[in-house]
């Protein structure tokens, strides 16, 4: 899949490495950062293409974004930084 | 034996003369085996040399950083230390719970003490873990009935009469109903599937957190380890997976969220602790986990308690100088395996 620097500078790099990896049907767990709290409109525009929103908390959303989705998710305008998952470990 | 303290001394002399006392500390964990059946025992050295040096030693590296090693050493290299030429070294120690310490050192026994007596009714504690053992006399009231208000286990998959929580389509959620359920039953495993692991780290979290020491133990009466909010109702997210330590930053905010809104249908007030996290990042408060639990925050009667400090000695830590307009940096080695 070729995002492009505009949308591969939206992606973290942890996302990138995930994208260069995954096979068509994975989907990547992942932070959504929104210019300012995301409207109804804004989710239902991801959802639309096939982006599953978890949860919201202010101006960040969780989701789980299908390979095939996250070039639409990238483009969306209202969308400014999509954040790979990270593993946690004991403290 | 310069630089070897008296502990390792007196285990040469004691290794030698063999017997009970050597068969005793084997017992006891201070002698271990090897998998090829040699005695070892767990040490700190003060060593600025060579990684390798020390593996060619005989030495089973288990980590480094700060000048400090840690490391398995085999029982019959250790009256050979003096060659070494490390500036110390020192047997591991047993260490004891000091949870009874703890709480008069932090002043929540005058808390605990006070009138009217401040020990946690009414609010939740919110813990995202590894898994609880709910079992475990410390999360029960008086009355032999859970105080944990929820448990959602993220990394099981329902199963016949089991379902994730609301909002969120994956886990399971077990109530303080069945939790309770549970605890009646002879198997409770056979209710509620959820359990900590083997290392138990999320029990150990919510023991501090909210456990009311009321089991007793280690030689020690009931009510000696009591935790900082006995009397709080718990709420806990499991995180724990078989393909990684812990969860990760995105079902960790989910569990937050989950957390703070069944506080919130419960009209309570909540803190949250999570006693895990990573070194990547800006480390300024601006990642989106650290955004997204700002956000949760929002609202009255919301507080969040994270780990912190536990990673000095993790070698996470480079320095280098760069000169102006030069380059430079930090070396970094691999240490081989």
């Amino acid at each position: 899949m070729e995002l492009g620097d505009r949308l591969l500078k939206k992606l973290s790099p942890g996302g990138r490495a995930w994208l260069a990896t995954a096979d068509k049907d994975a989907r990547l767990a992942a932070m959504l950062l929104f210019a300012r709290p995301p409207s109804k409109s804004d989710l239902q525009r991801l959802e639309a293409h096939g982006v599953e929103i978890v949860s919201v908390s202010g101006d960040v959303a969780t989701a789980r974004i299908p390979r095939d989705a996250l070039k639409e998710a990238l483009d969306e305008p209202a969308v400014t930084y999509v954040e790979a998952s990270r593993p946690l470990t004991a403290e | 034996m310069n630089g070897v303290d008296p502990a390792l001394r007196a285990l040469v002399h004691i290794e030698s003369i063999g017997g009970p006392v050597l068969a005793s500390m084997e017992s006891a964990g201070s002698v271990s085996r090897t998998t090829a059946g040699e005695r070892s025992v767990a040490v700190l050295l003060e060593w600025d040399g060579e990684i390798d040096r020390l593996e060619r030693f005989g030495a089973r590296i288990r980590s480094a950083g700060g000048g400090i090693v840690t490391a398995d050493l085999p029982l019959s290299k250790v009256k050979q230390l003096s060659r070494l030429k490390a500036k110390y070294v020192e047997l591991a120690r047993p260490l004891r719970r000091e949870l009874d310490v703890s709480l008069p050192e932090i002043r929540a026994s005058l808390v605990h003490a006070a009138t009217p007596a401040n020990r946690g009714a009414g609010v939740i504690v919110g813990i995202i873990d590894s898994g609880i053992d709910f079992r475990h006399g410390a999360f029960k009231d008086v009355n032999d009935q859970t105080r944990i208000r929820s448990i959602w286990d993220q990394t099981l998959t329902p199963q016949a009469n089991e379902s994730s929580p609301s909002g969120f389509n994956y886990g399971v959620e077990y109530s303080m109903a069945k939790i309770n359920q549970a605890l009646a039953a002879a198997n409770p495993a056979t209710v509620v599937r959820h359990s900590d692991d083997e290392v138990g780290h999320g029990t150990h979290v919510a023991g501090i957190a909210a456990g009311d020491g009321s089991d007793p133990g280690l030689g020690k009466p009931a009510f000696t380890f009591v935790g900082v909010a006995p009397e709080a109702e718990i709420i806990f997210v499991a995180n724990r997976s078989d393909t990684q330590e812990f969860g990760n930053s995105v079902t960790t905010l989910e569990a937050v969220r989950y957390i703070f809104a069944r506080a919130g249908q419960l009209n309570r007030p909540c803190v949250i602790n999570l006693s895990q996290g990573d070194n990547i990042g800006p480390h300024d408060g601006t990642s989106l986990l650290e955004r997204g639990i700002d956000a949760e925050l929002g609202a009255p009667g919301r507080a969040f308690v994270k780990s912190a400090g536990n990673e000095g000695a993790s070698s996470r830590h480079a320095e280098g100088r760069v000169t102006d307009g030069g380059c430079g940096g930090p070396d970094f080695k691999r240490r081989r395996r």
